[in-house]
């Protein structure tokens, strides 16, 4: 352990005498001390904290990402390059203790720096949510200062009677000849994907007037909720335009308790939160919510199936949410110390800083790395025959980003900052999960790579 | 393969068999032969040197036994163990030929970030970082970062870090590279004394005089491969030669001495000359007698060896291996016979008269103690060569 302990040593030496400490400790505090105190918001309490809880982790998590990926990069590269890293290991300390070594004193300054950060934000907000009218501190309190759950409707059911709906009717079509049963597999599977989105778009639209549309949510805990224990229905619903400005009257019913009934005029694609009483509960943990469109209401409402409902609930304190919100940071951390380690077993500094960059940009383009895998090609240009390009470099390019999609998309889930600045709790169960998955999994992964090629590593290579 | 399995023998420290290094470029191609088909061992407790011209394959042969290369070719053992064992580097020490510590570690601090790799205890650190500052001379400077260092003082220090595990094999790279002639002579010292307690030394350098003066075996290297190899008494002794020195004498006296010799030896084949001590004693001398009145921001002379590593004997002079080697015990017929050393001549009698008036050729300087204990064991050697006609290493 104490080899071990020495290369932590040393690591922080090296960020001490490079000054690189004091650096960051200045752009930690311009980030989250200055920056917030300049940054212009819609004027509520609400979206006042919003925009600094989102600016002030989203440029610690920038600064702090990038000066891990650099010193990473550079505690292993720079020492093999400049052959320290010979001395060290003639000594009695195996290659993969100094790469664990490397790891934990990057990880340790990561610590306390994001430490003294968290400590700053926590401290900039609450000082800034006391300086708010009481009416705005409270809806704060409830919306945005606090870790509250989500629960939504198990859909489970709905897509099985969906692909029921689906089987039946296709039999139905070709019986009755509207569907040629001879067609390719290829094209009947389109035939089917239509057939399934219609179904599934009445399922989802509610008209003005006619029967309301029901939801069943379980919400665990519900049944020790108190009077007064807050809990919300965010709902967001769409009409067919896409500017619609108008204001649409509602209706809600809670159950199964006591129906509890609360109108509310909406305004469409935009989330909104309708309070929900806590007897509506009645000592259970199900809540049945209804939703009714007025028949004087000029459109039709679209509620999609995965997103358009769900019950937040009061789970936890925001400090608590916090510091689990500042756990996944440094978890997210913990990953690219890792990638960055593992970069510098085999690249020189340069190159592996370089490498670590580039890949953390395209982490940052996923939409785009999506669409070019959806579309089989790299090429943005079309033949005569109104099909796309290909190029050779598909065959590369499109495996690359299907690995990287495939690595991304799960890591990307665990972003605490959408979270925090929606006042959604992080849990416990998530952040094992996050940590499982992104230490356990990629950094694992990442950390065996590089600590079987720097064991493999000839250090006294010439040039 | 059969005759490339390392021997079993319990006092080889090092063994090599069938050594060779290719390195390639990107593409695989061979770029250089570093080393070829190298075969020694090294045995506990002696100095072995490797001696060689730059690129010759001594530093390519030492990072194969550190582990720092992989051998292209061949068997490496030390202390029986294949040179990536982690246990084993505990008993290792290691100076490169280059200073490879942390720059912006002070001196203090390298040593005890060295000795937390072999999981010495904090008081332990101490201890021996005190000792190993002050044996290298870098007490005054111990604050002061490595990367301002002096190259020589880089190389004080990069000794002091091998040294902090009071390791039982020490391979030491250019030890002597950018050193004062202090330096030098210190390091050469504490080579002997770590010799003295059966400590095993590698020794690689292109200086011929620093493995002239300590080692017990050397192997030369060219081209990679190895041109010769034995003990530095089989390879340098001249054993048809002797040399004889002596305090002035008269010239009668001389003449004496000729005319006894020159009975048995052609009087062409007599050199004789005045002795002239060598630049290395004349260096120390001086810069012994200025350290009494001047002070000094660099390194200073290192004091003695370091006490946990001097063990229960004190520093051994280098002289003792030098004079082991005059004990020659072979019979001499028609010997050569050169009397006193440094610029040879043959005998010239107009010279002749002239040795004989002067005075005692020490005016400048009085003689380095060194170099009269070495007039003392040289007259005991002599002795036993001619009177007793025994010999012996002296028990170091």
């Amino acid at each position: 352990m104490r080899p071990t302990l020495a290369i932590v040593w040393l690591t922080w030496k090296a960020a001490w005498r490079f000054r690189l400490l004091w650096v960051l400790a200045v752009l930690l505090v311009f980030a989250v001390g200055v920056l917030p105190m300049i940054v212009r918001h819609d004027g509520t309490g609400k979206g006042l904290m919003q925009i600094v809880l989102t600016y002030t982790m989203s440029m610690v998590m920038a600064i702090l990402g990038t000066f891990t990926l650099w010193l990473s990069c550079g505690t292993l590269a720079k020492d093999i390059e400049e052959c320290q890293m010979q001395m060290v290991c003639v000594k009695p300390i195996a290659r993969w203790q100094v790469w664990i070594g490397k790891w934990l004193g990057v990880m340790s300054l990561n610590l306390m720096l994001l430490g003294a950060a968290g400590v700053i934000v926590y401290g900039t907000v609450m000082y800034r949510a006391s300086k708010l009218p009481e009416r705005q501190l409270a809806i704060l309190n409830q919306q945005v200062l606090v870790g509250r759950g989500s629960a939504k409707q198990d859909n489970t059911a709905i897509h099985k009677s969906i692909e029921e709906d689906v089987e039946k009717n296709m039999k139905i079509a070709i019986a009755q000849g509207k569907v040629d049963a001879s067609m390719d597999q290829q094209s009947l599977s389109r035939v089917a994907d239509s057939l399934r989105e219609e179904l599934k778009a009445r399922r989802e639209i509610l008209l003005p007037g006619v029967a309301p549309r029901e939801w069943t949510v379980i919400v665990p805990g519900a049944k020790d909720f108190k009077i007064g224990h807050v809990v919300v229905l965010r709902v967001k619903f769409q009409t067919p335009s896409p500017v619609d400005s108008n204001v649409y009257r509602t209706r809600w019913e809670f159950g199964p308790g006591t129906v509890q009934a609360v109108g509310a005029p909406l305004t469409p694609h935009a989330f909104h939160e309708i309070p929900v009483p806590v007897e509506a509960f009645a000592g259970g943990d199900v809540l049945k919510v209804r939703m009714y469109n007025f028949p004087d209401n000029p459109s039709m409402f679209r509620l999609p199936l995965e997103d358009s409902l769900e019950v937040l609930y009061r789970e936890s304190s925001f400090a608590l949410n916090f510091a689990r919100g500042m756990a996944l940071l440094f978890c997210w951390i913990g990953v690219l110390a890792a990638m960055g380690l593992a970069a510098a077993s085999f690249m020189s500094f340069s190159m592996a800083a370089f490498a670590c960059m580039g890949l953390l940009i395209a982490s940052f383009s996923t939409p785009l790395l999506k669409e070019v895998v959806k579309d089989s090609t790299i090429m943005q240009s079309h033949s005569h025959d109104g099909k796309r390009n290909t190029s050779l470099l598909d065959k590369f390019a499109i495996p690359a980003f299907q690995l990287l999609l495939t690595v991304m998309e799960p890591i990307k889930d665990y972003s605490p900052i959408e979270s925090l600045s929606a006042g959604r709790s992080i849990t416990w169960g998530q952040l094992q999960k996050a940590y499982f998955f992104v230490w356990g999994i990629c950094g694992g992964a990442m950390a065996c790579f590089g600590i079987v090629v720097f064991q493999r590593k000839q250090l006294a290579l010439p040039g | 393969m059969a005759d490339n399995k390392p021997d079993a023998a319990p006092e080889n420290v090092v063994v090599v068999r069938g050594l060779s290094k290719v390195f390639k470029d990107f593409w695989g191609r061979s770029k250089a032969k570093a080393v070829d088909n190298v075969n020694f061992e090294v045995r506990r407790g002696e100095v072995f040197g490797l001696l060689g011209p730059n690129g010759s394959g001594k530093s390519t042969t030492i990072k194969m036994l550190l582990g720092l290369l992989d051998p292209t070719q061949g068997l490496i053992q030390v202390f029986g163990k294949e040179p990536h064992d982690v246990k084993t580097k505990m008993r290792i020490g290691y100076l490169p030929e280059e200073s490879y510590l942390y720059k912006y570690l002070d001196s203090g601090e390298t040593l005890d970030f060295f000795g937390n790799l072999f999981s010495l205890s904090s008081e332990e650190r101490k201890k021996r970082s005190t000792q190993l500052l002050d044996m290298v001379g870098l007490t005054r400077t111990q604050n002061r970062t490595v990367g301002e260092f002096s190259k020589g003082m880089q190389r004080r220090i990069g000794l002091a870090q091998a040294l902090i595990n009071d390791p039982d094999l020490i391979i030491l790279d250019e030890p002597t590279a950018g050193m004062d002639p202090i330096g030098c002579r210190e390091i050469k010292d504490l080579i002997l004394t770590m010799a003295r307690r059966g400590k095993t030394v590698i020794l690689s350098s292109h200086l011929l005089s620093d493995v002239e003066d300590v080692c017990d075996r050397a192997v030369i290297y060219y081209g990679g491969k190895i041109q010769a190899i034995g003990s530095l008494k089989d390879l340098l002794s001249e054993r048809d030669t002797i040399r004889i020195t002596t305090p002035a004498l008269t010239k009668e006296r001389l003449q004496e001495v000729l005319a006894v010799i020159g009975k048995d030896v052609a009087e062409d084949r007599i050199r004789i000359d005045n002795p002239t001590q060598n630049l290395e004693g004349y260096f120390l001398n001086i810069v012994n007698q200025a350290r009494k009145t001047e002070e000094t921001s660099g390194a200073t002379s290192g004091s003695q060896v370091a006490e946990y590593l001097r063990g229960n004997g004190g520093p051994v002079q280098s002289s003792d291996k030098m004079l082991d080697r005059l004990s020659v015990s072979a019979p001499v017929k028609e010997a050569e016979v050169i009397v006193t050393a440094a610029v040879i001549d043959t005998v010239d009698h107009a010279k002749l008269t002239g040795l004989a008036t002067q005075q005692p050729a020490a005016p400048i300087v009085v003689a380095p103690a060194v170099a009269q204990e070495d007039l003392n064991v040289a007259d005991q050697k002599l002795k036993g060569l001619l009177g007793d006609g025994g010999h012996s290493k002296p028990s170091n």
